[in-house]
């Protein structure tokens, strides 16, 4: 009567269990820690799917995806589509304004993917191929859509890892970052005061700046078109002023439903068999050295620039040059006002931030000129 | 066999093509505030550097 009905109970090995555990943390950071609970919440559930036995929603038969989750990852995810969307929703939700009224803070940006390249060769050191090494390197970058566009385009094997890893270091910034910008700081220069009010930006430089800037980028760099070219259109559609409608569907929901998609899908792609191997958690342990290492960079290139600036300038706004927006410049913002309650540098620290973004874009769009 | 030549070439010229994509859109945004702060005359130059 009962068939080939099968509980999951016997399938369970320890792996699973390991898995919970980490999906839990999960979601216990998202929920009762409210870290990043967009990301966290989805990411530990879809992890937690996944782990339980005959569900079978990760499932591929022949390399063809049978399982629903394992469907909108191969078509939606790891075929670069939800990537660049994102990059659209993205676009606009950001504000140039600060990196127009100090466009130095370009710089930082550019400084904070020193880690993406550390790591390539670190990565190198320990076996893996050039391709592989490109992708976990741009961890370091900690722009998660980006992540995944490279590897699933260089090293689709290794796609699950990246984009988790990448994604929990987005979420985990405010863990991870201060001990390293303490570290290279003095309690002096990050109580260094910044004026609050950057300049008034003009609606024709906003209206100018995606424009100009994707010409300029595509050019130089055409691999990165598919996720500058999104981030700058959704931009577009942002200030222009005739498109508020268009602006707010992708801010809004547009971008909680590729959330919704990606989130459960990249927790889904961890099943414990593939999750507990000495090389994916190399690649966690390299992806928070890649993490590290681009914001040191981002703060030493800011105590340079404090050097020779005639402005004084907070070096713990170089740490944004990551692209973790705006996870990045709340944790600047956060030690700013530590060190010195009058300190306002949340502002300052979104001009690296949304460089940061650029950045990792066109290191992606780079590599992929050079490998793809 | 990593090549290491390959992989040296990779390093150095992404890191600096990501430098020289950022600095030429710096140097065109500080172009462009000079300009427009030059026809509305609302800033001038030291405005761009974030004196407000």
């Amino acid at each position: 009567m009962m068939g080939a009905f099968q509980t999951g109970f016997g399938s369970i090995y320890w792996g699973h269990l390991v898995m919970w555990l980490i999906a839990f943390a999960f979601i216990y950071l998202g929920i009762a820690r409210k870290n990043e609970p967009l990301l966290l919440v989805p990411i530990g559930f879809g992890m937690l799917l996944v782990n339980l036995p005959l569900g079978g929603l990760f499932e591929y038969a022949g390399g063809i995806p049978e399982g629903l989750l394992a469907k909108i990852f191969t078509y939606l995810i790891a075929g670069e589509i939800v990537p660049p969307l994102i990059f659209l929703c993205l676009g606009a939700m950001t504000d140039f304004g600060s990196l127009i009224a100090n466009p130095k803070t370009f710089l930082l940006g550019a400084a904070a993917q020193f880690g993406v390249y550390f790591v390539l060769f670190i990565a190198l050191l320990f076996g893996f191929s050039i391709n592989e090494a490109c992708a976990i390197g741009i961890i370091g970058g900690a722009d998660g859509p980006t992540s995944i566009y490279l590897s699933a385009e260089l090293a689709p094997h290794l796609l699950g890892p990246i984009a988790i890893a990448a994604y929990s270091y987005m979420a985990l910034a405010p863990i991870i970052q201060p001990p390293v910008i303490k570290a290279l700081t003095t309690k002096k220069e990050r109580a260094i005061y910044m004026e609050p009010q950057l300049r008034d930006v003009s609606t024709l430089e906003k209206i100018i700046f995606p424009i100009i800037g994707v010409i300029v980028i595509v050019l130089l760099v055409p691999k990165s078109a598919p996720l500058i070219g999104m981030f700058m259109f959704g931009n577009l559609l942002r200030v222009s002023g005739v498109t508020d409608r268009l602006a707010k569907t992708a801010n809004e929901t547009f971008m909680d439903i590729l959330t919704l998609l990606l989130g459960i899908s990249v927790g889904a792609s961890m099943p414990a068999a593939l999750f507990l191997k000495p090389q994916t958690l190399f690649i966690f342990f390299l992806g928070i050295v890649a993490f590290a290492v681009s914001t040191a960079a981002g703060v030493l290139l800011g105590k340079l620039m404090n050097a020779v600036s005639k402005e004084p300038l907070n070096p713990m706004i170089g740490a944004a040059g990551v692209s973790a927006v705006p996870m990045s410049a709340r944790v600047v913002q956060r030690l700013g006002q530590e060190a010195n309650p009058n300190n306002f540098l949340l502002m300052h620290a979104m001009g690296p931030n949304v460089a940061g973004v650029i950045g990792t874009a066109v290191a992606a769009g780079i590599f992929l000129g050079m490998l793809g | 066999m990593v090549d290491w030549g390959f992989a040296v070439q990779i390093a150095m010229f992404g890191f600096l093509t990501v430098f020289v994509v950022l600095g030429i859109l710096f140097f065109i945004l500080w172009f462009l505030g000079l300009i427009i702060c030059k026809i509305t005359g609302k800033q001038n130059n030291k405005g761009i550097k974030g004196s407000g």
